[in-house]
């Protein structure tokens, strides 16, 4: 399995998502997925919070390790919400390590369906609890759905690339002089 | 790779093995024509200039004469043989990429590649070369991200259908086919040399190891050119060099004025380089520099910091040129890899040294 996504794809179908209030949930599989993603707000394709997911699946994409995991996440900019994502029993130690970094989660039957003993399915909602469980013992509550709108930004956009890069804790574009691929005409 | 307390010394590194790619069968010869060779004794005679200059890998890809891409592996049959008789022990390395340029006419096709079984003749060469490249897994090639007009801008890569063909391009590889090519390649006995965009790929080829897929010398090359590859950002290659095996011996490879720069990191590191036309048209002050000059470049710096330049008889003994490995298991032990876990094996396998 192939995941088609060319620029010329990719950069209209923001332009569309953009024009109808959506939000880009940026799926990243490794860190030149998300440099793209910067090269497209320093060009002003995008202009809106960075939330990206951390997707390691293997197979072409990211292996679930903390060597990946640790890369992406100081390759990512202060203001970007990230949520880490992985596949089957890798779910639950992924997950936990994202918790106690102060990311995110995601969890559910589309990614694991075991238990991590393998004895028995689990159900999403099953996993959700798990997590909950797991958050309280670190301390760390449980965002309302109010909240999660606030985190994530949802409906918010920016007029500008300055703003845009501004918000999400990116350095400015460099001012004059040769401007590289950085301003690169879209 | 661990770096120890002296590996930033030259001494301790292994001399420096070169890559030239000097055919840049992106590029039309018009956009430099004085270093772009048409005819097959130009093509030779290319080699044997990069190879007096220091160089001992050769990148190789063949026009026809009319300035397109050959695809017809008579021609590659002929450079090969023509270079092999004018400078035996420089390594051979046929580009798999876009080595087969396709037979339509259509704008743009310059960029789109060839189906699997006409890319698998590559197995097939005569004289065989001692390597192929080859990509692991499929991706995004978009080789204009990084370029900026003033790179591109006075080539054919500005006629707008050939800019969009080669920003859309993307380099498939999928698990089938890369098996499968490594399955013949070997069994032709060339050597398949891995181009790796990113994490995601050194981690496949370390799965293609661990499941028998690949029994032999892991020679990788970093290709960092953006636009669905690893930017040219160090963070990415040490990240990469950090995770390639002990044993293993990484290029680095990215493209237009990024390429001295990153050059010159890797030859620090004790890693090895590729320069040429095919990688960058420019020096650093935006002058034309031919694929000599780049590496003369090289040869002049590596002076300067005491790396020595490997001989191709070197070079071939650095990139165990020819080895192949019997077993799974003796592959991981050459390679500086930890060994497969046994069942039932609890914590990690421990690794001895040689």
């Amino acid at each position: 399995m192939i995941v088609p996504s060319n620029p010329s794809w990719y950069e209209e179908h923001i332009r569309r998502l953009s024009a109808a209030g959506i939000q880009s949930a940026f799926q990243c599989y490794n860190i030149n997925s998300f440099e793209t993603v910067e090269r497209l707000m320093r060009r002003g394709i995008y202009k809106g919070p960075l939330v990206m997911n951390w997707v390691a699946l293997g197979g072409g994409m990211d292996q679930a390790n903390i060597y990946n995991l640790a890369n992406f996440v100081r390759a990512a900019p202060d203001g970007a919400v990230l949520t880490v994502e992985s596949s089957l029993r890798n779910v639950l130690p992924v997950n936990m390590i994202g918790i106690a970094m102060g990311l995110h989660v995601r969890c559910g039957t589309e990614d694991c369906l075991w238990n991590q003993s393998r004895t028995a399915k689990m159900s999403s909602v099953a996993q959700i609890e798990q997590l909950v469980r797991l958050s309280q013992e670190f301390g760390r509550p449980i965002a309302t759905a109010r909240q999660a709108r606030e985190i994530s930004k949802i409906g918010v956009f920016y007029d500008t690339v300055e703003e845009s890069l501004h918000a999400n804790g990116f350095a400015p574009n460099r001012n004059g002089g040769n401007q590289g691929f950085l301003l690169k005409a879209a | 790779m661990q770096f120890l307390d002296d590996s930033l010394l030259p001494e301790t590194q292994e001399k420096l093995v070169i890559t030239v790619a000097p055919y840049g069968p992106e590029w039309h010869p018009d956009d430099f024509p004085e270093d772009i060779p048409l005819t097959m004794e130009e093509h030779i005679q290319k080699a044997v200039d990069c190879y007096n200059a220091g160089a001992t890998v050769l990148h190789l890809h063949v026009r026809e004469e009319d300035g397109t891409g050959s695809k017809h592996l008579s021609k590659f049959n002929e450079l090969i043989a023509g270079v092999r008789a004018r400078v035996p022990d420089m390594i051979i390395q046929v580009g798999g990429s876009i080595s087969f340029s396709p037979e339509s006419e259509e704008e743009g096709a310059e960029a789109k590649w060839l189906s699997d079984e006409v890319r698998h003749m590559l197995a097939d060469l005569k004289p065989a070369p001692d390597q192929v490249t080859i990509a692991v897994n499929t991706t995004q090639m978009n080789i204009m991200d990084l370029m900026s007009d003033a790179d591109y801008g006075a080539t054919s890569l500005a006629n707008p259908a050939l800019y969009q063909a080669y920003r859309e391009m993307v380099v498939p590889a999928g698990p089938h086919w890369v098996e499968e090519h490594l399955r013949r390649l070997t069994a032709s006995g060339i050597q398949p040399h891995f181009q790796l965009t990113c994490m995601p790929d050194l981690e496949t080829v370390e799965r293609l190891v661990r499941r028998g897929l690949y029994k032999g010398p892991l020679n990788l090359t970093w290709v960092g050119i953006g636009g669905g590859f690893d930017g040219p950002n160090p963070n990415n290659f040490m990240e990469f060099i950090r995770r390639a095996p002990d044993g293993s011996t990484v290029t680095l490879e990215t493209l237009m004025r990024h390429v001295l720069p990153v050059n010159v990191m890797a030859m620090c590191l004790g890693q090895h380089v590729r320069c040429g036309i095919e990688d960058t048209l420019y020096d650093q002050h935006g002058d034309k520099m031919t694929s000599v000059q780049g590496i003369e470049q090289i040869v002049r710096v590596a002076r300067e910091l005491g790396r020595e330049i490997a001989t191709a008889k070197e070079a071939r003994d650095i990139y165990r040129i020819g080895v192949q490995y019997n077993s799974v298991e003796e592959t991981l032990a050459r390679n500086g890899m930890t060994p497969n876990r046994q069942p039932g094996q609890r914590a990690l396998p421990v690794r001895y040294a040689a």
